[in-house]
């Protein structure tokens, strides 16, 4: 037992040890995705639990901010909950020299929400896109603003529509996954977070929203979507893991390091702490899914990292 | 102590408060010319928005011409995101691309029966076509999602009347359109034809690495240099309604997507002033009778020991966060709003008459009772009052909705009125501004009606003039310019006001003046983009011109209402009262 | 009646006016107090049972009436197994109700709160042998203090050995030096993680009323109570003990817990470097407007532009900012004294000092406009007697005018301070964070870091209300920061009445 107790205390200690030997101190910044904002937020408390010398700054207003500031080396980790654009690529190549790595971190599904009293099962992503948009590039035929008019709904009345603002990766990916690219109709409400998107929901019979799934709470209920195989799923970390969940995106991590050079201490510790099992604890507590192995190793191997 | 030991002592207090005077003046001069020097900056981010673009010839490059990427040979036919078009005398032939391969898709006559197509060419992000004719024409075509033909987008200002040879797409959805005199034109989709000169000699080349366009004879090429950053903003684009990509009529919209260049930016300011003005007119609603109603009782009717109470207390309310109102506003207001529609609704009726019958109460009351509830204390004893009708209003606001509205008055509303209700409205913004901005109205006002001399009042209570009557004849003309510079403030307060719009409405960018309906400040618009908007890019320098705006707006309000104020002070001195 | 009638109905809309503005002021204060309050009472717990015999135990919230019923909103705790820590029921559906006293609420570093019972303590991973319910707690209790012991141990060491050691290295070039340093900070750090191994000990075995069981480390144990076996002093005990948390703490889990103190201390810094930066240059602004400058047509018309600034919205002056400051000099301080450490901006990017200075521009002519009233107010003959004895204009203006307007100017002071511990727009262009636990001040050389960012209670508000992951469980927080930031600026605001009064007063009596 006490054998047992000892190297349990041995691991405990060992991983930070040797990382205090290349001197884990500085300060972290980070801008970047609200979405992420809670796990990151997460993180750097554990983070600095491990190492009381490193501190994270964190600014997070949308996923479009990280590849500014990383363009503009306002921050060396880009959080972002959607994929980085060509053109975003390009700016912060143009600027840095290099291209910013990227390792995804979590993965998250994009739910629909409606109020809990809401007695909607299912939708087909075409009237996802007849609901929120009015360009209706995924085929259907006219845009639904009653719920009535909504196949297998039995709640009455006008559709009011929660989403987030443009400078979030929530609200790019949910353009082009649900919407197939086109325009959000005008009168969608842009929440500067995905809480108050899902609040506003809770409050209104009639309301329809969408956030990640990790924000569903007790007042609203996630609808299941029909995948291109018809079949409706609901946000579950199985049906993201296994891909039949139409609206589900990577979590990215983008981080400005350049070519040939070695992360610095700390960001390499944070990054470390990201893919190690804890980290990826925290991933779920957060409400996300966690990596599934492979990723992460491969994520690491990417960074030179070793196993952690 | 003689004169000459004082002598120097003299001087170096002379010269002590020569220079005191001058640094002083330095720094005063300093401070208040920084401070102004907001505006002049804001106007020198803005400028380069309405610089007109232009095509420059650079140096040749003489023998040594880079590797160039060719153009499009073929002017007479263009490919599209999911379209393929071709050229055919008047008439436009469209491709759908299908997984099999081109699909006829139709034919479109596309220009006037007298003339034909000489050339096409497709903009950044492939649904956008422009079509040059043999009259020196150019116009826009765009696709429809549900359409299979292209649906034209308007008429751009023609380039000279030589039949267009050839039309070369570049970034930003712009286009270079040469015709056969030799003349170039640049367009752009949405501000037209922005600068028009003559084409050097020669063919377009092709690109070279770093996006330039090469032009000439291979022996003597030179690179054109094509600077026009803002091309797509002119002050028209900004403020009427333009024809996007993707629509079949040209619409107000602002829209702007950080997450992908292929996605048209939507630069249209009207929206968002629309709503800017819409959030200050609902909030002046609530605030301006609520305002005036107080600042006339406080100076004319309370008594002077509550009057020092109540009166402070009142202007404290323009000290409460606009994050902590827009808060309540947002997460408490709102849904409780939406719950209790028709109780609130009733309020606008219940609390008025409450406050008429309160009155009538007390007329009837006897005059022992009348005297312990002096109209001077009214402020306070109809506060319950007004506490319990508002209680009983909303508590019967479930039986209310039961019996008129059939359940659910929002669908009432739509159904009967046609109005649509979102959560976060005009209405919800104008309740929570209104209680920003009635402070500062109420002091203001309550200022200039006790300010205006108490023997205009007196005398014409000596006539027999009621209080009442008094004021409104006598005190109210009097004080009404101050009252007026009181209202302006208020709206300046309210058309600036940032967190409580953010916070209270769903920042929607709507055109509606319905109180149900969201709508998007250009204020909030500002603290929601700015943060994402890149350095010296078009949309940061629009959210500069909003804040220019919003400056100017302020700035031309306040310098009335001061204006104003000031003729009255002055009227004030020569009736010799208080100053 | 004559009298009523002769007023007529207008003059009774108007005093309802007052009353309603002030029904409107009473209604928000007692929410924002009510809710805010209310959070830190430790309120009862309810063991419920269903009508299809599922049971659960929470602490009864806020009641909806909609057409499905009544509903009730429970804040279940427990999140690890029932996804949400809250839950929706119909009151037609709870066919029992208990309060058994023995229902405790855990506050946990993870996963939020846990609520239901103690069944069981482990030491090394071995269950303790204790069966009486009182001794089990008297066992909980003395294993909480150790460890408080514990914890308060290792935050020193990290205060005191670890800290001082990490800002050495990191301001350390030498090699040798360094070698030694990391050697000292390798061996500070093994104490610090032998004193958590020790920590770590302690397990409590607990138990949801539906028979989840689950062995936490007493290390993550935050808080424990028995709300139903308190009495009404303890329950005021632990009252000012959780207010007194939420002061003194940082935010936890995600700013949804925890407390509020980086917020307070970045918003005090923050106001107190304005507060440097205005005032002098607001009260030379005024005494060069109102004592020096030529009164023309051209000053009158600078006085009515600086006195429009304080009515030109705050979120312009956080465009001025961001496109001046942050842009403008941040980056050409940068280029010039920390080209070192581009790309990275050291103050080309939001920060303390740019935040302080535009607030102080911001408040600048609210500062002006209060002096120069008060200078106004002094009498001429007060200047021409200085003047006629002989005294120079700076004599003047030092021992006969500058008092005078004393007080008008710390008015103006406090009014700026009021107004500007409540602006949030232009923070968010210039600086503020939502999570900056390192506070701008330190002990680490210069001590104070004006290019860091910070946080702020108001934009904590707006953070926290709207874009925690949990908005149940942060609404009551919010409330909480909204009173406190209210409190604060009500109190400011009530000293410049006060001081405003006491100056009318005085000079009310200085013969004109």
């Amino acid at each position: 037992m006490a054998s047992g107790c000892l190297l349990l205390c041995w691991l405990l200690m060992a991983w930070p040890l040797a990382a205090a030997e290349r001197a884990v101190v500085g300060s972290l910044d980070s801008v970047g995705s609200e979405t992420l904002a809670g796990l990151m937020l997460r993180w750097g408390e554990q983070l600095e639990r491990d190492y009381p010398g490193v501190r994270l700054q964190l600014q997070a207003s949308g996923s479009a901010t990280a590849p500014a500031a990383l363009a503009a080396g306002t921050s060396r980790l880009g959080p972002m909950s959607r994929r980085m654009s060509a053109a975003e690529r390009e700016a912060i190549e143009a600027r840095q020299g290099h291209l910013p790595l990227e390792i995804p971190v979590a993965l998250d599904a994009l739910a629909v929400f409606v109020h809990r009293h809401h007695r909607l099962e299912a939708l087909s992503l075409a009237q996802l896109d007849a609901i929120f948009s009015d360009t209706r590039r995924c085929g259907a035929a006219r845009p639904l603003g009653r719920w009535q008019d909504v196949a297998g709904s039995k709640q009455q009345g006008s559709i009011t529509r929660h989403g987030r603002n443009s400078v979030s990766g929530t609200h790019g990916v949910f353009k082009r996954q649900a919407l197939c690219g086109g325009d959000f109709r005008l009168d969608v409400n842009e929440h500067t977070g995905s809480a108050a998107a899902v609040a506003a929901v809770a409050g209104a019979p009639g309301a329809i929203g969408y956030a990640g799934a990790g924000y569903l709470t007790a007042g609203v209920r996630a609808v299941a979507l029909e995948n291109a195989a018809g079949e409706a799923v609901a946000p579950s970390a199985e049906a993201v893991l296994s891909g039949d969940y139409p609206l589900s995106r990577p979590l990215y991590l983008y981080v400005n390091l350049p070519p040939g050079e070695r992360l610095p201490p700390a960001e390499a510790a944070f990054i470390a702490l990201v893919l190690s099992d804890a980290g990826q604890a925290l991933v779920e507590e957060s409400g996300f899914i966690a990596l599934p192995e492979a990723l992460r190793r491969a994520a690491r191997a990417q960074l030179g990292l070793g196993e952690g | 102590m003689t004169d000459h030991a004082a002598f120097p002592r003299q001087r170096l207090r002379f010269i002590c408060d020569r220079l005191a005077t001058a640094l002083i003046s330095a720094c005063g001069i300093g401070v208040i010319g920084a401070v102004l020097a907001i505006g002049v900056f804001l106007a020198v981010e803005v400028a380069p928005l309405f610089v007109a673009p232009e095509v420059r010839e650079q140096a040749t490059a003489g023998d040594s011409l880079p590797a160039l990427a060719s153009l499009p040979t073929d002017s007479l036919s263009a490919a599209g995101e999911q379209q393929q078009w071709q050229a055919d005398g008047r008439e436009l032939v469209v491709f759908q691309r299908t997984a099999s391969g081109l699909e006829l898709a139709g034919r479109v006559e596309a220009v006037p029966p007298s003339r034909r197509i000489t050339a096409l060419a497709a903009l950044q992000g492939g649904r956008a076509l422009l079509i040059g004719d043999d009259g020196g024409g150019v116009q826009r075509w765009v696709t429809l999602a549900d359409q299979d033909l292209p649906v034209p987008a308007g008429r751009y200002q023609a380039l000279g009347s030589a039949p267009i040879r050839q039309l070369i797409a570049l970034p930003d959805r712009q286009a270079l359109a040469v015709n056969e005199a030799n003349q170039m034109g640049l367009y752009q989709a949405i501000g037209g034809l922005r600068w028009q000169g003559q084409a050097p000699s020669g063919e377009a080349l092709g690109w070279d690495d770093q996006g330039g366009l090469w032009w000439g004879s291979p022996d003597a090429a030179s690179r054109l240099e094509i600077d026009a950053e803002h091309a797509e903003v002119n002050w028209r684009s900004l403020w009427l309604p333009q024809h996007y990509e993707g629509y079949a009529a040209p619409q107000q919209r602002w829209q702007t997507s950080a997450s992908d260049s292929r996605d048209e930016p939507r630069y249209g300011l009207a929206p968002l002033a629309w709503g800017t003005l819409k959030a200050a007119a609902y909030a002046l609603l609530v605030a301006i009778p609520l305002a005036l109603g107080a600042a006339v009782h406080t100076a004319c009717f309370m008594s002077a020991g509550l009057r020092t109470r109540i009166k402070p207390t009142l202007e404290l309310m323009e000290a409460l966060p606009g994050v902590v109102l827009g808060f309540i506003a947002g997460l408490v207001l709102a849904p409780w709003v939406e719950r209790y529609l028709p109780g609130v609704l009733a309020l606008l009726l219940v609390l008025p008459l409450g406050m008429l019958s309160g009155g009538a109460l007390w007329a009837c009351c006897s005059a022992r009772w009348r005297q312990r509830l002096p109209l001077s204390w009214a402020g306070l004893w109809l506060m319950p009052w007004l506490a319990l009708l508002a209680a009983l209003a909303l508590w019967l606001s479930p039986s209310l909705e039961r019996l008129w509205f059939d359940g659910d008055m929002r669908s009432w509303l739509a159904l009967q009125l046609g109005l649509d209700y979102a959560s976060r409205n005009a209405m919800i913004v104008g309740l929570a501004m209104g209680l920003a901005v009635m402070p500062t109205i109420y002091a203001l006002a309550e200022d200039a009606l006790s300010g205006v001399p108490k023997s205009l009042a007196e005398g014409a209570a000596a006539m027999g003039a009621t209080r009442w009557q008094a004021l409104w004849k006598v005190v109210l003309p009097a004080a009404s310019p101050g009252i007026f510079a009181a209202l302006m403030i208020g709206a300046g307060r309210a058309v600036g006001e940032t967190m409580i719009v953010l916070m209270a409405t769903g920042n929607t960018a709507v055109m509606t003046a319905s109180p149900f309906e969201g709508l998007r400040s250009l204020s909030a618009n500002i603290a929601i983009e700015l943060p994402e908007a890149a350095l010296g890019g078009t949309h940061y320098r629009l959210l500069f011109l909003s804040a220019l705006l919003l400056f100017v707006f302020t700035f031309c309000v306040n310098t009335l209402a001061e204006v104003v104020r000031g003729r009255l002070r002055r009227r004030y001195q020569r009736l010799g009262g208080p100053t | 009646m004559r009298l009523a009638r002769g007023e007529g109905p207008w003059a009774w809309l108007a005093a309802g006016s007052v009353a309603l503005s002030l029904l409107l002021l009473v209604a928000l204060l007692a929410l924002l107090a009510g809710r805010g309050l209310a959070h830190f009472w430790p309120g009862e717990l309810v063991q419920v049972e269903l009508d299809d015999g599922s049971r659960f135990a929470a602490r009864p919230g806020r009641e909806e009436r909609s057409a499905e019923g009544v509903e009730r909103l429970y804040h279940t705790g427990n999140r690890e197994w029932l996804g949400t820590p809250w839950r929706w029921v119909e009151v037609a559906r709870i066919v029992d109700q208990q309060r058994p006293a023995e229902l405790v609420i855990v506050e946990r570093r993870r996963w939020g709160d846990f609520i239901g019972r103690v069944v069981g303590l482990e030491e090394d991973g071995v269950a303790l042998d204790i069966d009486d319910e009182a001794a089990r707690w008297t066992a909980l209790d003395e294993r909480l203090t150790r460890l408080a012991r514990l914890r308060e141990a290792r935050d020193a060491l990290r205060q005191e050995e670890v800290m001082p050691r990490v800002r050495a290295l990191s301001a350390e070039q030498d090699v040798a030096s360094r070698a030694r340093l990391e050697d000292e900070l390798a061996a500070a750090n093994a104490e610090v993680l032998a004193l958590q191994a020790r920590m770590a000990r302690d397990r409590v075995v607990l138990e949801s009323v539906a028979g989840e069981r689950l062995a936490l480390p007493l290390e993550e144990v935050l808080a424990l109570q028995r709300p139903n076996a308190m009495s009404l002093p303890a329950k005021l005990g632990a009252w000012g003990e959780r207010a007194w948390r939420f002061l003194s703490e940082g935010p936890r889990a995600a700013n949804t817990a925890g407390g509020v103190w980086p917020a307070i201390f970045g918003t005090v810094l923050m106001v107190l470097l304005m507060s440097l930066l205005v005032a002098p240059f607001g009260v030379l602004a005024a005494i060069y407007l109102n004592e020096i400058a030529h009164q023309g047509r051209l000053t009158r018309l600078v006085r009515i532009s600086v006195r429009n600034l304080a009515g030109v919205p705050s979120i312009v002056y956080g465009v001025f900012g961001l496109g001046v400051f942050v842009y403008g000099i941040g980056g050409s301080l940068d280029e010039w004294f920390f080209s070192d450490q581009l790309p990275s901006p050291t103050f080309g990017t939001g920060g303390l000092l740019w935040a302080s200075l535009t607030l102080a521009l911001l408040t600048l002519p609210v500062v002006i406009v209060a002096t120069e009233e008060g200078l106004a107010r002094i009498p001429d003959h007060q200047r021409e007697g200085a003047l006629a004895l002989g005294a120079t204009r700076l004599e003047t203006l030092r021992r006969v005018v500058v008092p005078m307007a004393l007080p008008a100017m710390l008015t103006g002071m406090i009014l700026a301070v009021a107004r500007a511990a409540g602006e949030v727009a232009p923070l968010m262009l210039v600086g503020v964070a939502k999570l900056a636990p390192q506070v701008p001040l330190d002990g680490e050389f210069p001590f104070l870091h004006l290019e860091r960012k910070f946080m702020h209670l108001g934009y904590h508000i707006f953070d926290v209300g709207f874009h925690s992951g949990d908005v149940e469980a942060a609404l009551p927080l919010v409330y909480a920061t909204a009173l406190l930031l209210v409190v604060v600026i009500l109190v400011l605001n009530l000293t410049a009445i006060f001081m405003r009064h006491h100056l009318k007063a005085r000079h009310g009596a200085l013969p004109r």
